[in-house]
């Protein structure tokens, strides 16, 4: 999801390096880490935007925040950001990293939309159900949405299952209207 | 009109809902990136075409108009208030595309097809007509042989229209564009008394609500409603939706052009069109050209005009044309002609801007409106030294023809001595001569707003002024003469309008106007 050319750029080199070294899951897991940690911190997101702050000074937060163990990937990555000024593009690259990652591996991503929280067994049974008839590893998504009324969304990827009650009742008075 | 009562609507619901059967389907949708301006980007929809209809969350639609290689450019037809980034936008799989039929005569729509008269839904069948359509090929047309009469009689005898001709009226502000488009619909009303009706359509682009409203009024009034159809988009539209307003505009002239009848469609304004044009690629950041126009600009106008046409009469071959849109794949018939009227406004009469060369190379002739005329008190101002019909000549009746071939260059020979005429000297009679036909043949080709004139009246008096039997009238009354010539002509020759409409002429019938013509100037013979 992106506009910009920049994070899409760097993602792809990302995956391709770390492709090559063989570590391309061991980075995956970093970038995650990575994309909660500026998730879980806006004030980081800040810090990385502000200009006035010397690219060393950011490098070395970021280091200490992910620690020594990470993969020379993930390291260069992050050097080569700040070298070039691009740091505040880091959430937009992570992002696509991880979308790239998706596509490479073939993991497909689907969100469900239900009215309630579904109980464990119901979440299961969709996975399941899903899983088969994807016939590929998914990575699935529960979001409640009480507009919904009752029924369900299915997303995956670019295609949409609707099967709610809204869009029932929405279809329903669109005919109602056009034909009187 | 029937009322239904409220069991009677009950039952209508009760019967729908009984076979209202819901099937959930998939459906390909995207994710808005960015919102603004009248324009989105969304990610996601891979499948999606160019000019596709694409609908938002909040129930807004949209057209695809950029298809990059992560993501996609589209343009809003309505506001972008309810729409948020990541939003889900949904494909319907419709190229942007109205519906036409019988039932928008009469009526004000905007550039969707949507009623804006607030007199309810359109009635009857509609069909499909898609915004975008390649116009009809070599094979499928035929030269322009009819002609579309405006009612002004420099117009028609000077710088005849033919049906399924483009020619662009162009010319400042305040000198009376709208009045000649205006005045040719409601020329019109004849055809459409007459059972042959020359369906017009007014496209509206970039105007004051005020000023469509008003012009409704006016053709409401003389009865040319009844065969128009007004695509309003005014200046408080989305610029998306100004400059489609004239693909709505064809998309419905093209319905009864290729169901075999002829059609009038007056684009006003093509500049305001093409700066809504340049806003819209402006915020797709399509590179700019010369005045800051996209590259494609030309071929916006070229594309659209280039659907005027006279259709081949054979039925059988119309049949085949090429990019009929399914919808009315059955109703083709031949002999159908879409005219198109375009207006340009131009700057402080500057013919030479980027706009006005474009589409003045692209339609078959213009008809230039002049300041100083206007403001010197002929109306129509046009400027005939530099108005030209590259085709209309073929579509003259032979009656126009013959009396009205001489006009233009005894005019121009009028406006040459014209000047030396105002340095005082003295002058040989038949210079005196010239400069009085002229002066009276100016006079006679004046015409006031909203009365359009048949054309054998409009020969009748043409005759008159090339044959020089205005001179014992004086300048000032000359008016005057056209009433009288032409109610004794009505009163007693009844039959010499008739022919003349036919194309007929002959010497009974000029010695019948050269008598009358006699008769009537003797009253301004000085005793």
């Amino acid at each position: 999801m992106h506009i910009d050319k920049i994070p899409v750029r760097y993602a792809k080199a990302l995956l391709l390096a770390a492709k090559e070294g063989g570590r391309l899951d061991i980075v995956h897991n970093e970038m995650v880490s990575l994309a909660e940690l500026l998730g879980n911190n806006p004030e980081l997101v800040y810090l990385l935007k502000d200009p006035a702050l010397k690219g060393e000074s950011k490098k070395k937060i970021l280091n200490d925040l992910m620690g020594k163990n990470i993969t020379v990937e993930t390291d260069n990555l992050l050097n080569l950001v700040i070298i070039k000024r691009r740091e505040s593009h880091l959430p937009q690259i992570i992002s696509v990293f991880k979308y790239l990652y998706k596509k490479d591996k073939g993991i497909r991503e689907v969100t469900l939309k239900t009215p309630f929280k579904p109980d464990k067994e119901m979440f299961a049974f969709f996975s399941e159900m899903i899983g088969k008839k994807l016939k590929s590893e998914i990575e699935i998504t529960n979001v409640v949405d009480d507009s919904l009324i009752g029924g369900f969304t299915l997303k995956v990827d670019d295609l949409l299952y609707d099967a709610s009650i809204k869009t029932q009742l929405g279809k329903l008075k669109e005919k109602l209207i056009q034909r009187i | 009109m029937n009322y239904l009562t409220p069991g009677e609507v009950s039952d209508i619901l009760k019967k729908q809902l009984q076979n209202y059967k819901w099937k959930a389907e998939y459906e390909e949708v995207g994710t808005v990136l960015q919102v603004g301006d009248g324009i989105a980007r969304i990610f996601g929809l891979n499948n999606v075409r160019s000019n596709e209809l694409i609908v938002f969350e909040s129930g807004t639609r949209g057209i695809v108009l950029n298809l990059e290689e992560d993501n996609i450019g589209a343009v809003l037809l309505g506001s972008s208030e309810n729409i948020n980034e990541g939003d889900m936008v949904k494909r319907t799989g419709q190229i942007a595309s109205l519906g036409a039929g019988e039932g928008l005569v009469g009526r004000v729509i905007n550039s969707l097809g949507v009623p804006i008269d607030g007199r309810g839904a359109v009635t009857g069948k509609l069909y499909d007509m898609p915004f975008e359509r390649k116009a009809p090929g070599v094979i499928y047309r035929q030269p322009v042989v009819e002609p579309l009469y405006t009612g002004l009689k420099p117009i028609d005898s000077m710088i005849p229209v033919g049906r399924g001709q483009r020619e662009l009226i162009i010319g400042d502000r305040q000198t009376g564009k709208t009045a000649i488009a205006i005045d040719t619909i409601i020329n019109q009303r004849e055809f459409y008394e007459k059972g042959e009706p020359v369906y017009c359509i007014y496209v509206a682009i970039g105007q004051k609500n005020s000023t469509i409203a008003r012009i409704a009024k006016v053709l409401e009034e003389k009865g040319a409603m009844k065969y128009t159809v007004i695509v309003s988009a005014p200046a408080s539209d989305p610029a998306a939706l100004q400059f489609y307003a004239p693909f709505a505009g064809t998309a419905i002239g093209e319905y009864f052009r290729d169901t075999g009848r002829p059609a009038l469609i007056i684009y006003d304004d093509l500049l305001k069109q093409a700066v809504a044009y340049r806003e819209v690629s402006l915020l797709l950041r399509r590179p700019p050209g010369r005045e800051a126009y996209p590259g494609d600009i030309f071929y916006l106008h070229s594309r659209l005009l280039e659907r005027a046409a006279k259709i081949i009469a054979s039925d059988k071959i119309a049949a085949q044309m090429n990019d009929l849109p399914e919808s009315i794949r059955h109703l083709v018939k031949g002999n159908g002609s879409l005219t198109a009227l375009p207006i340009v406004e131009t700057q402080a009469g500057d013919v030479s801007a980027y706009i006005p060369t474009n589409v003045i190379s692209i339609t078959d002739g213009q008809i230039f409106l002049d300041t100083d005329l206007f403001n010197a008190g002929i109306r129509p101002a046009i400027n005939v030294g530099i108005s030209v019909s590259r085709v209309g000549g073929k579509a003259q009746i032979n009656s126009m023809k013959k009396v009205a071939g001489t006009l233009k260059i005894d005019q121009a020979q009028y406006r040459e001595l014209e000047a030396f005429s105002k340095f005082g000297a003295e002058l040989d009679p038949a210079t005196m001569n010239v400069l009085d036909k002229g002066a009276k043949n100016v006079e006679l080709l004046k015409q006031q707003q909203y009365s359009p004139l048949p054309v054998e009246k409009q020969i009748a008096l043409i005759y008159c002024g090339t044959k020089g039997l205005l001179k014992d009238v004086p300048v000032a009354k000359v008016k005057e003469f056209e009433k009288l010539f032409l109610s004794e002509l009505d009163e007693k020759h009844p039959e010499v309008f008739e022919q003349l409409a036919k194309g007929i002429f002959n010497e009974k019938i000029t010695y019948i106007l050269e008598e009358t013509a006699g008769e009537v100037s003797g009253k301004y013979v000085p005793e």
